[in-house]
């Protein structure tokens, strides 16, 4: 990654979850012959069950690495991209055990919370239908969003919806959970629950989900303190 | 109404269509949930523009060369120099026309926009 990006990882198992080997990853630039270069043989491992965060300046790569790991992106070469010893360029399956949590909420304005919530549902088809019912009351619950449920996007705040996003990635209970600066186009008292928000249900799972989260470098303080992870 | 069609796939708003990529969406979801609502304003007003059309070709058909319709009423009125009925069809077809894009098409589009969530609805913050 580019200088000033760091990675903070408060580790709970020592097993590696996601691995990136000598990752390569260049653009053309739009005059001239030049390559803007992201990652040059950049390898990182995160552990199994860990709340990782991305430190860096806006434009540094931070999201292009999840974009990656989630196999929405292909390098311009790697030795490895893997997920539990999957590689996810070969095995694109491997995907449906990650869930992304984007900087904007992305909600489908014609379909309610709910509807969005089983969209994602429907998508990675992780979730047998029968446990739908139980998963979105519980984590809807679980970000006191259960009376809005029935309401379309556009009948709630910002902040609402991004907890709505949240909703929609955890409850397929993924193994690894993808966070784009989820909270950045929030004011800061509302960012600031979400946080405490996130990392409470995080804490609460009795099989902790693996979380690479990012954020620019200007909030580390404020998150890693509400984290609790150290530095 | 395929052009029409197709700007509309285009206005499918990218983030959606990564969004929807990262969960995994396959073809038939990603249809009925995604394109469908994206494009469902673009189809009514190219559905209501082209019945417009539509009417006016098929009298103008009926007018040059086919041997029933209302177009030969028109064109046989017309002949005999008796504009009444020609004036009287105008308008009756001009009240068809409206009446349908006005009962039919109209709030098929503004439902459609809804739908869709175009439409500015009042936003009700509940925060």
């Amino acid at each position: 990654m580019t200088e000033g990006s760091e990675v903070t990882e408060h580790r709970v198992a020592t097993q590696t979850e996601i691995a990136l080997r000598d990752v390569s990853l260049s653009f053309p630039e739009p005059k001239g012959t030049g390559r803007n270069v992201v990652y040059e043989h950049f390898s990182m491992d995160i552990a199994q069950g860990s709340f990782t965060v991305l430190l860096g300046p806006s434009g540094c790569g931070k999201s292009t690495l999840l974009n990656v790991i989630n196999g929405l992106l292909r390098p311009t070469s790697a030795e490895a991209i893997t997920v539990e010893g999957v590689d996810v360029r070969h095995n694109p399956e491997v995907a449906r055990r990650m869930a992304y949590v984007f900087q904007a909420p992305r909600l489908l304005k014609w379909k309610t919370l709910r509807g969005n919530v089983e969209f994602g549902l429907r998508g990675l088809n992780v979730q047998p239908r029968e446990r739908w019912g139980e998963l979105i009351e519980k984590y809807f619950g679980a970000v006191g969003l259960t009376e809005y449920m029935d309401y379309y996007p556009h009948q709630v705040s910002g902040g609402m919806q991004q907890r709505v996003a949240i909703v929609r990635a955890w409850a397929n209970e993924p193994q690894i959970l993808l966070m784009d600066e989820p909270f950045s186009h929030l004011d800061e008292l509302t960012a600031a629950g979400l946080r405490r928000q996130l990392v409470e249900l995080w804490m609460r799972e009795e099989r902790r989900r693996t979380i690479v989260f990012e954020v620019e470098k200007e909030l580390r303080k404020v998150f890693i303190e509400k984290a609790g992870v150290p530095l | 109404m395929l052009i029409g069609t197709a700007e509309g796939v285009k206005s499918v708003p990218a983030d959606l269509v990564t969004m929807a990529t990262s969960y995994r969406v396959g073809a038939r979801q990603r249809l009925v949930s995604l394109y469908l609502p994206s494009i469902a304003p673009y189809l009514a007003s190219n559905a209501r523009v082209a019945f417009s059309l539509g009417i006016k070709i098929v009298i103008i058909a009926e007018v040059i060369g086919l041997p029933n319709g209302v177009g030969l009423l028109v064109r046989y009125w017309s002949d005999k120099l008796f504009m009444a009925p020609v004036v009287a069809w105008g308008l009756l077809l001009m009240g068809l026309g409206l009446a349908v894009d006005r009962l039919v098409f109209a709030p098929l589009e503004r439902r459609t926009r809804q739908w869709s969530g175009n439409a500015d609805a009042a936003t009700m913050r509940a925060e």
